[in-house]
């Protein structure tokens, strides 16, 4: 579904991603983990279309949308649930949603996927007319990812989901999207929390100074001896 | 090499400045006229860019200062016979402590940049309302100095006299503007420019250096206004103290560069003369089209080079450089 | 003096309020489209309303059915504007696109002073010179029909920037662009939008109120810091604040004039906008 090969990303001049080659299968729940600085963010962003990549290919379901920005990824049916949850913070929970659903792809279905976002995440539909900013962490996080299926997406990409969440909270929110990937959603996951993410994941990747330096299926690479040391040993 | 490549920075602009501002007096008197109002902006864009630049305050209100420099000294030499020699020291002091006033007043009340802008704009309309209606200053009629007509009452019988002193208010605040731009100084209001909050954490005195750029721009503001004064031999409010002569100070030193030493001097050096040129060719013709023309001029620099001319001129040699620099490579 | 007379003043105050209240959301909506603070914001209205003055003269059409025209017209223009100059130049930051639009002061005060010259002129209307007399008030038509337009007009935006999709998006990206460009919303194309409709408003308010006012080529700048200053008191963005702010501005502007003289009364709104901002910079109804 998703096939990024050779990949040469970053700010301005600096780069940070060295060729990073990758890919998610339909239905697959993939997990790309590495410490903080390792590039995640980058790449997340650079394949939402908000990083404009100065070489490499992506290529969504055949097409190439490296570079091509972040209305074209939406309407391949990409949606991003980016780090720091970014919601709209003057704006209800109902706004926020609407927004997650505006582009012309995903209108005409809203109304119904409101109804699933609100039976996954309950107390989103309790809050419907409260502003974000007022909400918790964990509110807000539940709200960016039900934002992010508002678009209808065929792949979804979330960003240190766990990040600055009880532990409570991350295994609501790890059964949510287990719960989705069951129901067919692809999904691909970046985390420092490497033990959670690779228990729910079936492959995995472990990216490093902008580079890949691990791949396998999620089990074998939480037995490996180098993933172990490198990130395990500090949980 | 380091000494031979500060030498070409510093001195062959000087160089180059020195020899478009001499020009005149070699050419006839009716060029003297036009090389005046040049330098008189020249000068009052060197001040504004001080603070609007450098330390990056978006200020309006340049205005206060242009109004207190030209109001002082005429009062002061219609009532007390005080030569406006003496009397544009009064003027300075005054235009900065009302510079100091506002610097104060927008830090004690942490105004963000806009904010700046409005409370400087809301000052100088204000000013502009209260000057053209106070009979002590003329109000809206204005004041005519009387006719004295000697050098050491600031009078000149020849423009190029007249020429000669803003000459050297140029120089002087030009060379202000590189020894405050070059020192520790000057560091710090660019450090101030680019991020208050930083610069305040590793320790820079933000309101000492806010009030003394503040200041020093207000009073070299008030010099140009005693001299625009002495020049036209008499004020009023619309000139003085409306806010479109500082809208045309920010314009000719934004198509210069703002915040670069020699911006607000190339800006009013190239467009004064234009406009003056357009002026006598078009305005002739229809009211105002020779200030539309020269509207549009600015519009089209802002609109390709927001960076001001100077900016352009950098990234033109930088991309020469580069290209010379490819070459080089390709024929090794 | 009569409780007649500061009677007369509050109203017509309250109803220049309503004006300045519209003005200013137009100038808060062009605002939030990547910060712009448009000085040449007034100016488009003294465009809008010597256009008007051009279309009496040429087709003698009404400057009151000209108001569609000049809506989509100026809609048009601000469109266009913003593709082709702000945008490119609001790149550089917001103090570039501040400086620019002070050029565009200069453009358009000389572009009407060479066409229209610099006398002052004024546009017959079917509501002009004719007055509503409810004893003890005597309203000049022209002006309480364009505050009452003004009122609809500035609760159509309302409804559109808080209950429509297009709204949303607008919104969106005042509050979190990179989040707003996740959505899939077309940034670009909704900030043209939005910068299209605040010119296109001005050229509507332009209309509607032409038969008020006596026309100058620099007229523009006076509406510009009034519309500056409501909208900085009401709290940018604040529906509600923009039109308390506009009826602050206008009542005391008016009775000021009334009891202390004309300069006194344009004095009070640059006094309060000092004011304001030192002791609440937020306005008067903002948020955070």
């Amino acid at each position: 579904m998703l096939e990024i090969s050779g990949l040469v990303s970053g700010y301005g001049r600096i780069s940070i991603l060295h060729g990073i080659d990758l890919r998610v299968e339909k239905g697959e729940l993939v997990a790309l983990v590495g410490v903080n600085g390792a590039g995640k963010t980058t790449l997340m962003k650079t394949i939402a279309g908000l990083i404009r990549p100065t070489a490499g290919r992506i290529a969504f379901e055949g097409s190439e949308i490296a570079g091509e920005g972040a209305e074209r990824a939406v309407a391949a049916g990409i949606a991003l649930v980016p780090e720091g949850r970014m919601v709209f913070p003057r704006m209800t929970v109902w706004e926020n949603l609407m927004l997650g659903g505006v582009h012309p792809r995903a209108r005409p279905y809203r109304e119904a996927t409101l109804e699933r976002i609100f039976d996954l995440f309950p107390r989103l539909a309790e809050r419907r007319d409260q502003k974000a900013a007022t909400m918790s962490g964990g509110e807000q996080q539940m709200l960016v990812i039900g934002r992010g299926l508002m678009a209808q997406p065929k792949l979804l990409i979330l960003d240190e989901p766990s990040l600055g969440l009880s532990p409570l909270l991350v295994q609501e929110t790890y059964g949510a999207l287990r719960k989705l990937n069951a129901d067919g959603l692809t999904i691909l996951l970046a985390e420092q929390n490497v033990k959670l993410s690779l228990a729910v994941s079936n492959r995995g990747y472990v990216i490093e100074n902008g580079k890949i330096v691990l791949t396998g299926a999620s089990s074998d690479l939480a037995r490996d001896p180098a993933t172990r040391k490198a990130y395990l040993g500090r949980l | 090499m380091h000494d031979s490549r500060l030498l070409s920075s510093t001195t062959l602009p000087w160089i180059a400045f020195l020899a478009v501002a001499l020009a005149p007096l070699a050419m006839s008197s009716s060029w003297t006229n036009m090389a005046i109002l040049t330098l008189l902006f020249v000068h009052l864009c060197i001040a504004w860019n001080l603070v609007g630049g450098i330390a990056g305050q978006f200020c309006i209100g340049h205005s206060l200062f242009l109004a207190a420099g030209a109001y002082t000294s005429t009062l002061l030499s219609i009532h007390l016979g005080i030569t406006p020699w003496i009397g544009m020291f009064a003027g300075a002091a005054l235009a900065a402590l009302i510079g100091v006033f506002i610097a104060w007043l927008s830090f004690r009340y942490e105004l963000p940049p806009l904010s700046f802008a409005l409370v400087t704009i809301a000052l100088a309309m204000l000013g502009y309302l209260a000057i053209s209606s106070i009979d002590f200053l003329g109000a809206s009629r204005g004041l005519t100095l009387p006719v004295r007509g000697t050098p050491a009452m600031y009078q000149f019988r020849s423009d190029t006299t007249y020429y000669v002193v803003i000459l050297i208010q140029v120089i002087i605040a030009l060379a202000l503007s590189m020894w405050l731009y070059h020192t520790k100084i000057g560091l710090y209001l660019r450090a101030v420019r680019d991020n208050e909050r930083a610069a305040h954490a590793i320790g820079v005195p933000v309101l000492k250096y806010k009030m003394l750029a503040m200041a020093i721009s207000a009073a070299l503001t008030a010099f140009g206004g005693t001299f625009y004064a002495q020049y036209l031999q008499y004020v009023e409010p619309h000139t003085f103290a409306g806010i479109n002569i500082v809208i045309q100070i920010i314009l000719l030193t934004v198509v210069g560069g703002t915040g670069t030493v020699w911006g607000p001097v190339v800006g009013p050096m190239l467009l004064v003369p234009a406009g003056e040129w357009l002026r006598h060719s078009l305005g002739g013709s229809l009211p105002g089209v020779h200030l539309l023309v020269f509207g549009v001029l600015l519009v089209v620099v802002i609109r390709f080079a927001p960076d001001g001319l100077i900016g352009a001129f950098g990234r033109a040699r930088q991309a020469w450089r580069f290209r010379r620099g490819a070459t080089e490579v390709v024929t090794r | 003096m009569s409780a007649e007379v500061l009677l007369q003043a509050t109203v017509q105050g309250l109803q220049m309020g309503a004006i300045y209240a519209l003005i200013a959301l137009s100038m808060t909506l062009i605002f939030s489209v990547g910060g712009l603070l448009n000085f040449a914001h007034g100016d488009f209205m003294a465009l809008a309303m010597y256009g008007a003055l051009a279309l009496y003269q040429s087709f003698a059409l009404d400057a009151y059915a000209a108001a569609p025209l000049l809506f989509f017209g100026f809609f048009l223009l601000g469109f266009l504007m913003f593709r082709r100059l702000v945008q490119p130049v609001l790149a550089a930051g917001v103090l570039a696109g501040a400086q620019l639009t002070l050029g565009l002061v200069f453009v358009q005060e000389n572009f009407l002073l060479m066409v229209f010259g610099g006398d002052y002129l004024s546009v017959p209307t079917v509501l002009s010179n004719k007055n509503l007399v409810i004893p003890p008030l005597t309203m000049p038509w022209p002006l309480l029909v364009g505050s009452l337009l003004a009122v609809v007009l500035a609760a159509i935006l309302y409804v559109v920037l808080m209950r429509t999709d297009f709204g949303r998006q607008v919104r969106a990206i005042t509050q979190n662009s990179d989040a707003a460009a996740l959505m899939g919303i077309r940034i670009d194309r909704v900030q043209a939008i939005a910068f299209g409709i605040g010119i296109g408003l001005l050229g509507l308010t332009g209309a509607i109120i032409v038969a008020q006012f006596t026309l100058t080529p620099a007229m523009g700048l006076d509406f510009t810091l009034i519309a500056l200053i409501v909208m900085v008191i009401g709290g940018l963005g604040s529906f509600a604040g923009s039109m308390i702010a506009g009826a602050i501005i206008g009542v005391s502007e008016s009775l000021g004039s009334l009891l202390y003289g004309g300069t006194v009364g344009a004095m009070i709104p640059y006094a309060i906008l000092v004011l304001v901002l030192l002791f609440r910079p937020h306005g008067l109804m903002g948020e955070h």
